[in-house]
């Protein structure tokens, strides 16, 4: 059972891990430097 | 049983410990975070404007006088670390006494979903400070109503300090904690109903009445609701980005993580995880979990309606009708309330699997260990100011040199490019922030206050605002501006959209070039005068003397009986 146990919580952590990781290498937020036409525009983009 | 010291130790010290990996970028150098809504300055000058007494909108009433008398004496930069970092401390102890009887990895779990999560993120990265303070004063307020339910005649003091300070923050804040306090306290005893209005209502008479006395306000509603309506972050759609905490409309402040499906419906996990554990969390206070669940119900509902099909022009339609009901139009900060029933019901789960533990099945204890790290797991980008996205700027000196000429000469300033009331500045690396003009200066400040969406502009709220745009397409606009009793013309360089306006150039800096208009000709008492009449401003003095009075005869009473910061049931 234990061993059951840590498979499921290992993998459900290392896969939040992993896929939150990838998509912060492929991201960023709009906190860098925007376009005036960005800036003005309080925009959902 | 943790010794109730050493408890309180333990709370405070790992909600420093979010606090510190959160904010931390904030705090190891000098300078101020300038993005989004998140303004602060060296030296906020004092303005009737703050108190609510100019006739506008109060947005930001008290909270800035309170900001303004604050950095007389510290500064500005001392005090936005003060509030960033008393607010998570203060928060996170606050979720630690609602489960207080819990053990210690039950109270962090609560902490940690609490202060690390889509909401705190999101309004973290869209700048807004006292909407994200208003939310942490909220554990506050579910104490304040145990106690009302237990002896309302003693429990009144606490609902009166926590809903206070909560309507200081912000006028959507105030009214989240008054309806906290009715879902969670009024029984069929008629004194907790009694508590609850007078307390609800003598705490938010801070921005209730400059709010109703506003004199130049005109609240537009037309398209606004589904402008500012909740997102579907991920493929998973709208529903499992609300139950997770995030949803907000401005998906350009998203993390990546929640773009991801997955991710999204793993959060979804610790949602249900934490709405399982509810009851187990508050099993000693009989019947509060289902007063939870519908304060959590309620907010989703709240958040989710705008962004549902016919949502936004039921709530327009409401709102042509009840103006007050405009203060919904951004639906998903008033998720607030859900984050704090998941962090309460985290504990309970991370309790509920504790008890699982037997011989064969230490391995639970990793489970009890995943309910307090998930939140984290879940988005690490939150870490270190959003994974090092939101670092620190300082003013360039010429801020002060214009602030001293406006001090020596004062007259109403006109804040150019008229374009919006973002700014995108070189030295803040381009980041968008509302401009600081308003803040930074003395005397009356103007800004377009207009908010330019993707497909339509939604009006200035403040009529003075539209004198000033028919000013500047005037054929002389330095002679219009005049006419409507401008006398300086602020030009903020390297941003686009500027109207060039004739007058003499008092400063002309990188950065800034002040124009005083008066050596051009007379500068009228014109349209522009701020101000409300002295019927008014004895009606707003006398709410603000009334929600004061209410928090400090509440916090008076409250420090006499003994204080949940004490961990004393």
């Amino acid at each position: 059972m234990n061993l059951i146990i840590s498979s499921i919580v290992g993998a459900l952590a290392a896969g939040a891990v992993a896929i939150g990781g990838v998509q912060a290498y492929q991201g960023s937020t709009d906190q860098k430097p925007v376009s005036d036409a960005e800036l003005y525009t309080y925009s959902s983009e | 049983m943790t010794r109730p010291g050493r408890a309180t130790t333990v709370d405070v010290a790992w909600s420093a410990g979010i606090a510190l990996v959160v904010l931390g970028p904030l705090l190891v150098g000098p300078g101020y975070w300038l993005f989004g809504d998140m303004v602060f300055v060296p030296h906020q000058p004092w303005k009737p404007a703050w108190l609510g007494l100019d006739g506008a909108l109060p947005r930001a009433v008290p909270m800035d006088a309170l900001v303004s008398v604050a950095t007389q004496v510290v500064p500005g930069s001392w005090v936005q670390r003060a509030l960033l970092v008393g607010g998570f401390v203060l928060g996170g102890l606050g979720v630690a006494r609602v489960v207080r009887d819990h053990a210690w990895y039950a109270r962090a779990a609560a902490i940690t979903l609490l202060l690390w999560n889509p909401w705190v993120y999101e309004r973290l990265l869209i700048g807004q400070w006292a909407i994200l303070l208003g939310y942490l004063v909220l554990p506050w307020v579910v104490l304040a109503a145990r106690r009302v339910r237990d002896d309302p005649r003693r429990g009144w003091a606490q609902a009166a300090v926590a809903v206070g300070v909560a309507a200081v923050c912000s006028p959507s804040s105030g009214v989240m904690a008054v309806v906290a306090l009715a879902v969670l306290a009024v029984t069929r005893d008629r004194r907790t109903w009694l508590v609850t209005a007078t307390v609800g209502v003598a705490a938010n008479l801070t921005w209730l009445v400059p709010a109703l006395t506003a004199e130049t306000v005109d609240v537009a509603t037309d398209g606004v609701f589904e402008g500012f309506a909740a997102r579907a972050e991920s493929g998973a759609g709208l529903l499992p980005s609300l139950l997770s905490l995030g949803g907000i409309w401005k998906t350009s402040v998203l993390p990546e993580a929640r773009t991801s499906t997955i991710l999204v419906l793993l959060s979804c996990l610790l949602t249900v995880a934490a709405a399982a554990g509810l009851r187990r969390a508050v099993r000693n206070h009989p019947g509060e979990w289902r007063r939870l669940a519908a304060l959590g119900l309620g907010a989703l509902v709240v958040a989710a309606l705008p962004a549902v099909p016919g949502g936004a022009g039921l709530v327009e339609d409401l709102a042509e009708r009840l103006p007050g009901l405009a203060l919904l139009r951004d639906s998903h900060r008033f998720l607030a309330p859900l984050g704090v029933v998941l962090a309460t019901g985290a504990a309970g789960a991370a309790t509920a699997a504790r008890e699982q533990v037997r011989p064969g099945r230490e391995a639970l204890w990793s489970v009890v260990g995943l309910i307090v790290a998930a939140p984290v797991l879940l988005l690490p980008v939150l870490a270190w100011g959003a994974g090092g996205e939101l670092e620190r700027s300082s003013y360039p000196r010429e801020w002060d040199e214009v602030a001293d000429l406006l001090a020596d000469a004062p007259g109403t300033v006109v804040v150019l490019p008229w374009t919006g009331s973002y700014r995108g500045y070189g030295w803040n690396d381009g980041r968008a922030v509302l401009d600081p003009a308003p803040r930074y200066l003395p005397g009356e400040v103007l800004v377009d206050d207009r908010v330019l969406l993707d497909d339509q502009v939604v009006p200035a709220e403040d009529p003075r605002v539209e004198v000033v745009r028919r000013a500047l397409a005037a054929d002389d606009p330095a002679e219009a501006l005049r006419a409507a009793g401008v006398r300086w013309v602020l030009v903020e360089k390297g941003l686009a959209g500027v109207v060039a306006v004739a007058g003499e150039t008092v400063h002309d800096g990188d950065g800034l070039a002040l124009v005083d208009l008066e050596p051009g000709g007379e500068v009228s008492a014109g349209p522009l005068d701020g101000g409300t009449g002295s019927g008014t401003t004895v009606l707003v003095v006398v709410g603000h003397a009334l929600s004061g009075v209410c928090v400090l005869l509440g916090f008076g009473a409250t420090i006499r009986r003994g204080s949940d910061l004490r961990h004393v049931t």
